[in-house]
Formats: C-alpha cells, structure tokens, sequence
C-alpha cells in the first residue's frame, strides 16, 4: 500500500479513537450500578430517538413512526440508514445501541475515504492533501477563548458546524457529511470533465441526502446551479434528471407535513442561527486562513476550488434565511472552509523548507485544534461527574432491567408515561412509544408537561381517566428517586393504576381502563 | 449594466454600508426616562413656560432642577404625539446614522474601511443608543461635529466659527456640552504646545463658546448640575455609570478592546507629534468609557472622525484583492438577510405598545399603570427608581416616591435617592417604618417582597400580575 493512503488511514483511525475516547473511557471505567448509555454532552437530548429508530426496525418495522408523539401515530417515516442499521441489528443480534455505536464507526470511515478522494480533486502534492485531511478532520474556532465573552461560539455546541463534532454525532450526522462530499465530488467531476455519469452518482448522494437530512437540499440544490452555471457544462438533460433525483426526499417530507405527520415537529424545530460574531469565533483561525486561500482560488488557474467558493458563499448567505430550521443548513460549511484554510496555510508557507513547511503545518493544526480537546474535556467532565445518585448520562441497572421488562411485556400499541428522562430513553430501549420524551418531537411539549404535572396530584379519578384515556396510556413507569415522586406523585393511589413491576424500587403500573 | 456596476461598485458598496449602519441603528424603543422626558415636554408646549420646579414627587415638591436637556423634551412630546414610539426609535435610528455619517464622510475611506468602523460603531455605542432617542443622542451628535470641525480646522480653520453656536445650541440640549468644552481646552492647549497655527483663533472661539453656554435658562447652574455628575459616589448605583466589563453583554468589550489595539497600531505606525491632541482627547475618553459605561459611546463618537483619518492615511489598500470583494458582498447579503429577518420582527415596530416598552425596558407592568390610572394611589408611597418616569408618562395622578431625574437630588441633608437604595437594596425595614408609607409598588422580583406579600395584617394586595405588585395599608 503506498505510504500515502497508510498515513491517511492512520489519520482517521486516530481522529476515530480521539473522536470516541470519552465514550470508551466512560465504557472502561463505568459505575457496576450504571448503564452504558452511550451520551455526550452535546445534542444528548436527541441520541435515543435515533436508537427508537435502529429499534423499530430491529423489531421488524419498514418504515417508522415517531415514538415521541403517540397520539398521530403516522408509521410513514423512510430513514434508509436507520433501517439498513435496524435491520442489522435484527439479523446480527447486536443490540441497539452497540448498532448504533457501530455504525458511527463505519460511517466516519466511509465519511474519511470519501473526504479523502475529494481532497485528492484540488491538492496533487500527497503532503498537502494529508495536511488538509488533517485539517478538516480536526480543526474548530476560538471557542475555548472566548466562551467567557458570553459569545455562543459555533464550535462549542452546533454539530453541523464542525467536522469533528459531526462525527460524534450519530450516525445519519455522519453519513450525511459522507453524502454531501461524495455529492460535491462527483458533481466537480462532471462538471469539470463534462461527464454525465458522475452526475448520476452525484444524484445517488443527494438522493440518499434528501432522506437523512432534507434541510441540506435547500442548500445543497443553489449551490449545483451555481456551479453549472460557473463550469458552463453542457450537460443540461443529465443535470435535471440529477435535481428530479435529488428532490425525491424533499418532496417526500413535503408529503408528509401536508399529511400532518410532521407539522408539529416543523413547528416546534426552531433553530435559529446564532449572532455573526458566534460563527466568527466558531471558525476562529480558519477564517484569515481561508481569505488567503480564496484570494488564491478565485485566480483563474484554480477553477477547481471555484466549486469550494460557491459552496461556502452560497452556504453563508443562507445561514439568515428566513426558515425556521436555518441553523441546520450551515452543515457541511466547514468542509470547504477547512480545505480554502489549508490552500491559504499553504500560501504562507510554501516558501519554507519542507521540513520547515511540515512543521509549521502541524503547529498550525495544533493550533486550530484546540477548541475540539475542550470539548472532548467536557465530556470526560460531565460523564465523570455523575453519581447513582444523579445521573443524566448513564441509566441505573435495575431502570435499564424495568424497561427490558416493559419491552418484553408490552406491544406496539401501548404507550407509556414517564417523567422527561425516563421518557426520553424509553423508545429508544424498548421501542415503545411516550406521552413525552423529546422537547421536539413531542408536540405541544410544554402544555404535556402542565398536563401531566396535573395529573400527578389530581385526585379526581374522573379527570386522571379522561387524561390517560385522551393520551392512549396504557403504562407508567416510575424510576428511582424519580421526579415525579418528588413533586408530589402516589400512584398506588390512583385507582385507574395497577402495580405490575416493583423490584429495587423502580416500578410500573399498568393503566386499569385501556380503550 | 454589470460594467456599470465594476465602474460604480465602490460608490454602491460605501451606500451600502450606510444602509446596513441604519438597519443595524434601529432598536426598539426603550428610554427608562421617556416618560418625565415626555411630560416636561408637554407643560412647556401647553404652557409655553419651562418647568422649573418638580410636580412630580412627593419626596422634594418643588425642588429647583436644572434640567440640562430641557430643549430635547419638547422636542420628544412632539415626536412622541406625532409618530409614536417606533417614530422614537427610528427617529434614534436616523440621528445615529447621521453621527457615523458626519463622523467618517469627507475622508475619502474605501467600502472596506467604512464597513469596519461602521461595525465598531455599531457594537460600541449600543449600550447608548439601544434605547432608541435619547437626549443623550443628540450630544453624540453634538460631539461628532465638534471633533470633526476640530479634526478640519487644520486644513480649513474658518470651520471653527461654528463652534461658538454649536456650544449655544448645545448647553440647552444636554449636559454633554461641558464634556465639549473640555476637547476644546485639550485641542487649545496642544495647539500652543506645539505652536499650530490658528491656535489663537480657536481661543477666541473658545472663550465665545464658554459665554455662550450661559445662555440658558438656568445660566450657571447647568455647570453645577455637570460637576455633581463628574465626582458623585451615588452615580455608581445608577446602570450606565457602572464600568464597562464582560458582565455588561451590550457593552461589547472585545469590540472595544479591538478598537482601542486598532487606533493604537494606528497612532504608532504614523508617530506624528500632532496627533498630541488626538491622543489626549481619546486617551481621556477611553478612560472614562472603563470607569463609566456611558461614556463608550462618546469615546467612539469623538473617535470617529479621527480614526477615520488614520484610517484613511493609512494607505491600506485591501480593495485591490478579488477576495475583499466577495467578502464584502456576502457579509453585507448575511447582514442584511439577519437584519431583515431575524433582528426587526422582533422588535414589533409596526405594532409598538406600552407592553412591548415596558418588556424592552425597565419590565415594567402595563396593566399596573392601566388600574393605577383608573385608581390612583392615595397619601405617600414607595415605587422602583426605574418606573417613575414610567408612571409620571402615563399621566397618573399621583406622587411619587423617586424617578429617573432625581439620583443626584438633595435638600437639606435629605436625599431620597439613598432612603430608596437603603430600603429596596438593602431591606431597611427600620426606614422602610419610619416613612410609615400609605402604598407600596414593587417588582415581583424584588427583595422586599416577602415582607409586604406575607405581612398581611399590615398591607393589602391591591393588584398583582406577573410583572408587579400594588400594596396599600390596612387602616
């Protein structure tokens, strides 16, 4: 093998373990009384209605539903990566999460080859391109200076805006950074060599794209008709078969929020994208670094990096678009940025002796990495930090054994009551749906939250079979020091709850009127 | 049409930029004092005579103020009555942007150049200008002119004659006008230093300047009310003369901080003795702006026009790269797309009430005004210092305790300002009795509170929503 793709192997083995290190420390060193939970501290909020996902098709789904939201049971959703994982997990045995797990690792891989041969597109030097890998692979901002500015700098909590931190994330993150270079680089190939099939395969990406992260599309078509405008390509019937292709998952989701399905999640998804200054520091060093580097790009002998220059200006220019989900359309960004950063890194030094320009790359990588081992250090500190006693991260043993009960006992119909913990794993251990778990895909999150608060002090047995009825429960499961029971909750009290599960002081009642 | 546009991009871009500045200018209209602004502006437009005495409190009736803004207030009750309080806040919008455009036109900056001071303006003076217009906006504008007509004096002195009817106009819109008077001591006093010509001409104009301010209602003693300002210990408890530090979000120190490195590299690559001036003027002021936060924005007002022609001087042409183009152009599309959408609806400027002032500004309670004006409070009472102006603006009838107006007020020993920090800060309930007050408003949020909600043998709770509470005592 040459020495080359070795070192560049290397390389995404090391920023794979670096990556992970903190689930493999909290792996290694786990409490006896907790659960591996597989969390970080990041976007942790989420991790387990993916896994709700893998679960439902472990347990033979095709298409899925949105176990948060039991009252529209829609049953309609397509996460092709979610089933092809669901479906391995059936036919392996390996359980949910270790599926899960596994598929990140396999994405990141499959994300860094394909990174790789788009880094290979604009740097003939194998130095340069195992530089910019690097770069791309782990640079961030200034994130870690200025969080005591009160600045929401970009690299300290939005995935999309970071390599690095995409790839802690879960798997369709990562694979749909694969998608969107795969996409670019097949698309550059055609266009810069008027070759129709690469558009094929480029329509195969975005297609795949549309269906893991639709967001991307908004962003992603602007940039193909740029780019085919820039590269004058003569591939006109080829190109809208490409965007027909493409389109095919973003008129899919159109379907199913004009079917109801979605609405809600589309209304409650706000994600609005932080002040300037949060994206200045949140890409930091790479800024100056990429000016030099588009200065260099847009001189006529680089037509190449013009698709870089469209990607990252018409990515820009659509971080304020007024949608809701504008936030989530920066993904990506720092691909293109990372690569100009390094083509202006190397402006600078291309003088300097080669073992001068090594090392002064590398120092500059130093540099630029910085912020992304504050964030690992955050999760060593939030995972290092919990107790049997208080907890988020992790799950204790006998809650993980009360589930595995509820998964073994209970069908797909049933819908189970929790507290916003609980019900935030639930779906994702047993595949059973909540009457809430997740603050977006639960609709009308808060007033569940004013509902259920009612009922757990409510002595009106009316009034607690009108809810439990209204919500299709059919289960409540009650956790260790769990929070319900703080605030006030009896349910042996109640007369619509029967005591089905007591052992080690986490319980589960079964809804006496179901429907 | 697109060689037109290469030929005229530069002139297109610097438009732009002003455009931007405006957008970036306008904020919701939030002045803590508006209302006692709006009432003196009224009397003295109803009456045609100037309020000389306070109607307003209880705690000093009648006590002899030297209101320095007292031509700023008719001019607010007009604006007010006329085009609301989004005409406040565009009208804010519209003298801020005037200041930045005196301040950096005639110089000769590139798009790029205008751009950076333009961000810098922005983030410096929004702890000032966030309210929208404020009588302390039109010393900033005041400021602007005179430094710019200082900085143009060298080349074009007979510019000076306007400085004396500046200072006439100024000492009856604000107190700022002493601030003036002291850039005009420093560049008076380098400009013999260093021996530039037109130094006497710009003595005189001073020494006319300094009688002119006289002409106003109250003569003197608006230099009295500017000296309590400059060595009062009281002034610490009041918002804006706080120090400027990372606790303050709408400081924006870094900004500051990178402004203040830039004009450093400036004044250091130039090494000219005649920028004396210059140092001294911005060194005093950047001073000031640490110590006391409202004084940022004067800073980087009185630093416009001269960093502009550093700026200028500088020689630093970023314009030639295809890079700065682009960048310029995505930047200003990212702001102006931010501000359009994310910045102005948020700010409800086509529908502004008294709820959306109130959540801009003190938070304070509408509806508490909405029932004290149906039922007025009786005998003497104890209210926020920052909902004073607010209640005297809506016209309730009533005295009241304290108001924006009266941090500085005392009368025999006696200042109402320190009985109010004394009981509402520090809970003094042996003062608190003492007063033996007949009604009490407070902030939910308050510290004294839990004695009047709790003490229901004592007080009773009159009306109460999320904001405040109105307490009377049981007879």
């Amino acid at each position: 093998m040459k020495k080359e793709y070795l070192l560049a192997i290397l390389i995404a083995l090391g920023v794979l373990l670096l990556n992970n290190s903190p689930l493999i420390w909290d792996r290694l060193t786990l409490n006896p009384a907790f659960t591996f939970l597989g969390r970080r501290a990041i976007n942790s909020q989420d991790m387990y209605t993916y896994l709700s996902l893998i679960e439902q098709g472990k347990q033979g789904r095709l298409v899925f539903a949105d176990l948060y939201n039991p009252v529209v049971q829609t049953t309609s959703l397509v996460r092709p990566a979610y089933l092809f994982i669901g479906k391995f997990a059936q036919i392996t045995g390996l359980s949910t999460l270790a599926s899960y797990q596994l598929f990140r690792l396999v994405f990141t891989l499959l994300f860094s080859l394909l990174l790789y041969q788009f880094i290979s597109l604009f740097f003939a030097d194998a130095r340069k391109r195992l530089i910019t890998f690097s770069v791309v692979l782990l640079s961030s901002g200034l994130g870690i200076l200025t969080r005591q500015w009160s600045i929401d700098s970009t690299d300290l909590w939005i995935p999309e805006s970071l390599t690095f931190l995409a790839l802690a994330e879960a798997p369709h993150f990562i694979l749909s950074q694969a998608l969107i270079v795969g996409g670019f680089g097949a698309l550059l190939q055609a266009f810069s060599a008027n070759r129709g099939k690469y558009l094929v395969y480029a329509g195969l990406f975005f297609l795949l794209l549309s269906f893991e992260h639709p967001y991307d599309l908004v962003v992603m078509l602007p940039i193909l008709g740029v780019t085919y405008l820039v590269f004058r390509a003569r591939l006109k019937p080829e190109l809208f078969g490409l965007l027909l292709l493409s389109s095919l998952g973003v008129l899919y989701q159109i379907y199913l929020v004009k079917q109801g399905a979605l609405l809600s999640f589309y209304t409650q998804n706000v994600l609005a994208s932080p002040a300037p200054v949060a994206f200045f520091s949140g890409f930091g060093l790479l800024l100056p670094l990429a000016l030099v580097g588009l200065e260099k790009s847009l001189a006529k002998e680089a037509p190449k990096f013009r698709l870089l220059v469209i990607w990252l200006v018409i990515t820009a220019v659509f971080i304020y678009f007024p949608l809701p989900f504008q936030r989530r359309l920066i993904e990506g960004i720092h691909i293109p940025l990372a690569i100009l950063a390094s083509l202006g890194l190397f402006a600078l030094l291309d003088k300097l002796p080669r073992k001068m320009f090594t090392g002064c790359s590398l120092f500059a990588l130093m540099l630029l990495s910085i912020t992304n081992l504050y964030t690992l250090y955050q999760d060593y500190q939030v995972l290092s930090r919990e107790t049997p006693q208080d907890y988020y991260y992790h799950l204790l043993k006998e809650e993980t054994a009360a589930m595995n009960w509820l998964k073994e006992n209970t069908g797909a119909q049933d819908v189970i009551l929790a507290n916003w913990f609980y019900g935030n794993l639930l779906p994702g251990l047993t595949g059973r749906a909540v009457y809430l778990g997740h603050k977006i895909q639960t609709p009308d999150f808060t007033k569940k939250i004013d509902r259920l608060n009612q009922f757990l002090l409510s002595q009106d047995p009316s009034l607690d079979r009108d809810f439990l009825e209204e919500n299709r429960i059919t289960y409540v499961f009650v956790g260790k020091n769990d929070a319900m029971l703080h605030y006030g909750f009896q349910p042996e009290k109640k007369n619509s709850l029967t005591r089905v599960y007591a052992e080690n002081g986490v319980e589960i009642y079964q809804v006496k009127i179901l429907h | 049409m697109l060689d037109w546009l290469k030929k005229h991009h530069s002139q297109i871009f610097l438009v732009l930029v002003y455009l931007l500045t405006f957008l970036y200018l306008i904020y919701p209209y939030s002045d803590f004092d508006w209302g006692w602004h709006f009432r003196y502006g009224e009397y003295l437009v109803k009456t045609g005579k100037l309020l000389r005495e306070d109607i307003f409190s209880w705690t000093l009736p009648g006590f002899a103020w030297a209101n320095h803004s007292w031509l700023y207030d008719p001019l607010l009750y007009l604006l007010y009555t006329k085009i609301g309080f989004s005409g406040l806040s565009l009208a804010g919008a519209l003298v801020a942007i005037l200041i930045f455009f005196i301040g950096t036109r005639g110089f000769g900056l590139t798009y790029w150049q205008l751009g950076m001071l333009a961000i810098f303006y922005v983030k410096i003076t929004q702890v000032t200008l966030e309210e929208g217009l404020r009588s302390q906006s039109l010393g900033l504008l005041l400021i602007v002119i005179l430094v710019t007509l200082l900085v143009q004096s060298r080349k074009k002195p007979q510019v000076l004659y306007l400085v004396p009817p500046l200072f006439l106009l100024w000492a009856n819109l604000h107190g700022t006008f002493t601030l003036g008077l002291f850039l005009l001591f420093i560049f008076l006093v380098s400009g013999f230093i260093l021996k530039f010509a037109h130094t006497w001409r710009l003595a005189a104009v001073t020494v006319l300047a300094i009688g002119l301010t006289l002409v106003n209602p109250f003569s003197h003693r608006v230099y009295i009310e500017g000296l309590k300002h400059l060595f009062n210990p009281w002034l610490e408890n009041v918002m804006e003369w706080q120090p400027t530090n990372f606790t303050c979000s709408s400081c924006n120190l870094p900004y500051f901080l990178a402004f203040l490195g830039l004009l450093a590299a400036l004044f250091l690559a130039r090494r000219k003795i005649a920028d004396l001036p210059y140092w001294l003027s911005l060194g005093f002021l950047a001073v000031q702006a640490f110590l006391h936060r409202r004084y940022l924005s004067m800073f980087i007002v009185a630093a416009l026009p001269i960093a502009s022609l550093l700026v200028a001087e500088a020689k630093i042409s970023l314009e030639r790269y295809k890079v700065t183009v682009l960048l310029f152009v995505v930047i200003s599309v990212v702001l102006l797309e931010r501000g359009c959408f994310v910045r102005l609806p948020t700010y409800h400027l086509a529908h502004y009430t008294f709820d959306d002032y109130c959540r801009f500004s003190t938070n304070c309670s509408p509806k508490l005004a909405e029932f004290l004006l149906a039922n007025p409070p009786q005998g003497k009472g104890f209210n926020n210092y920052d909902w004073g102006g607010f209640f005297i603006g809506r016209g309730i009838q009533a005295k009241w305790f304290i108001d924006g107006r009266m941090h500085l007020w005392q009368k025999a020993g006696y200042r109402p300002f320190a009985d109010y920090l004394s009981i509402y800060y520090e809970k003094n309930t042996d003062l608190f009795n003492q007063y033996n007050f007949d009604w009490v408003i407070l902030r939910n949020d308050s510290p004294l509170m839990p004695e009047l909600k709790y003490n229901s043998l004592a007080w009773k709770t009159v009306f109460s929503d999320e904001k405040a509470s109105y307490f009377t005592r049981k007879k």
